[in-house]
């Protein structure tokens, strides 16, 4: 079952409520949240509080339970059109770079790599969609040789890259060009996409 | 920026009655250029640069490192690597994969060679590697080794 709920904080009083969205935001419930809504309030709370872009008043967020009755919140929206943030401005220049790649040529390399295709792009509109709920930006995004669309992200001497390639698929990676590179596939549910992002970041310490 | 002169491809490329010169050194090194829109961010070669499998180079010991932009490549980037640089052998699902570099001339580039894998030990030019996790793990590798010798113009 998906949720939606809007979240207001008051930062002054570090008072956090939730207005729940029951699936269809058309629905709004002012209902008092009961004994197992206050339960699940206390881990909303434990997962806005860790990441910095929910340190902001307001934030409509949209989630599923898994199979354990957790919460896994997989959109928001707290961008306001104004927001002229760096991070916003980052995303902007990736979506921008996004677009541009899909009319790249074939044979863009010259040793015959197939542009982007329609696959690739969708699934890297989607994580970048869910990069920006995060406030994860890549460091830049580029073209695979092997035909699809990478996303690099580069701290210091580690990197990580989220590939979509021409099937579909998601291939992701992790190097400090010491030790063996972490490789593995990722499924397209929202869910891995989430543990995905937060392995990179656990990977880059943040 | 052109290295040709009188637009004639170089003497040292030109294979003639030159043999397959099957012997690498471990330390010869091996060029592929790259264009703009994979300029580098630090210095870098990142996986996403790098082909798999199956790719084209040229090595050092027939040619220049600059070579590998003729005939219309001169302001693309280069990058490097050593032949011992190539991955060691990646096992999954009890399949062997086999990283090595072979001489494969050309008429006007004798020394035209490609880095290629072998599946249990047998390489097969229209071979198909279902296995992504091998794809990546041989481009990330390979990409931690390379060194950029010149940028993008």
């Amino acid at each position: 079952m998906d949720f939606a709920l809007e979240y207001n904080s008051n930062n002054d009083s570090g008072f956090f409520s939730f207005l729940f969205l029951k699936n269809d935001e058309s629905t709004v419930t002012n209902d008092p949240v009961s004994p197992m809504d206050l339960k699940l309030e206390r881990r909303l709370s434990k997962i806005l509080r860790s990441y910095p872009y929910y340190s902001k008043n307001r934030a409509k967020l949209k989630g599923c339970w898994d199979e354990k009755y957790q919460p896994f919140i997989y959109a928001e929206n707290t961008c306001q059109s104004d927001d002229t943030s760096q991070e916003f401005c980052y995303f902007e220049e990736h979506v921008s770079t996004m677009k541009s790649l899909l009319t790249l040529e074939e044979d863009w390399d010259s040793y015959g790599a197939e542009s982007p295709n329609a696959n690739s792009f969708d699934e890297a509109q989607k994580i970048l969609d869910y990069l920006q709920v995060l406030n994860f930006p890549p460091t830049k995004l580029v073209p695979s040789v092997e035909g699809g669309i990478s996303f690099l992200f580069i701290r210091e001497n580690k990197y990580a890259d989220i590939e979509c390639d021409n099937d579909g698929d998601i291939i992701c990676g992790l190097s400090d060009r010491l030790n063996d590179p972490v490789i593995w596939e990722v499924g397209v549910d929202k869910k891995t996409l989430f543990a995905t992002v937060e392995k990179i970041r656990d990977f880059f310490g943040k | 920026m052109t290295f040709l002169e009188n637009n004639q491809i170089p003497d040292r490329l030109i294979q003639k009655d030159r043999p397959v010169d099957l012997f690498f050194s471990n330390t010869e090194i091996l060029y592929h250029r790259f264009p703009k829109l994979l300029d580098d961010i630090d210095g870098y070669i990142y996986p996403s640069t790098i082909r798999f499998p199956n790719f084209s180079v040229n090595r050092s010991k027939y040619s220049e490192s600059y070579d590998v932009l003729i005939p219309k490549y001169f302001d693309w980037g280069i990058y490097s690597f050593q032949v011992q640089d190539i991955p060691q052998p990646i096992t999954n699902k009890e399949t062997t994969y086999e990283f090595y570099a072979e001489h494969v001339p050309k008429v006007d580039n004798y020394s035209h060679s490609e880095v290629r894998v072998s599946k249990n030990g047998i390489y097969d030019e229209g071979m198909k590697i279902s296995s992504k996790i091998v794809k990546k793990t041989f481009r990330f590798k390979l990409s931690d080794k390379a060194t950029i010798i010149k940028y993008p113009e």
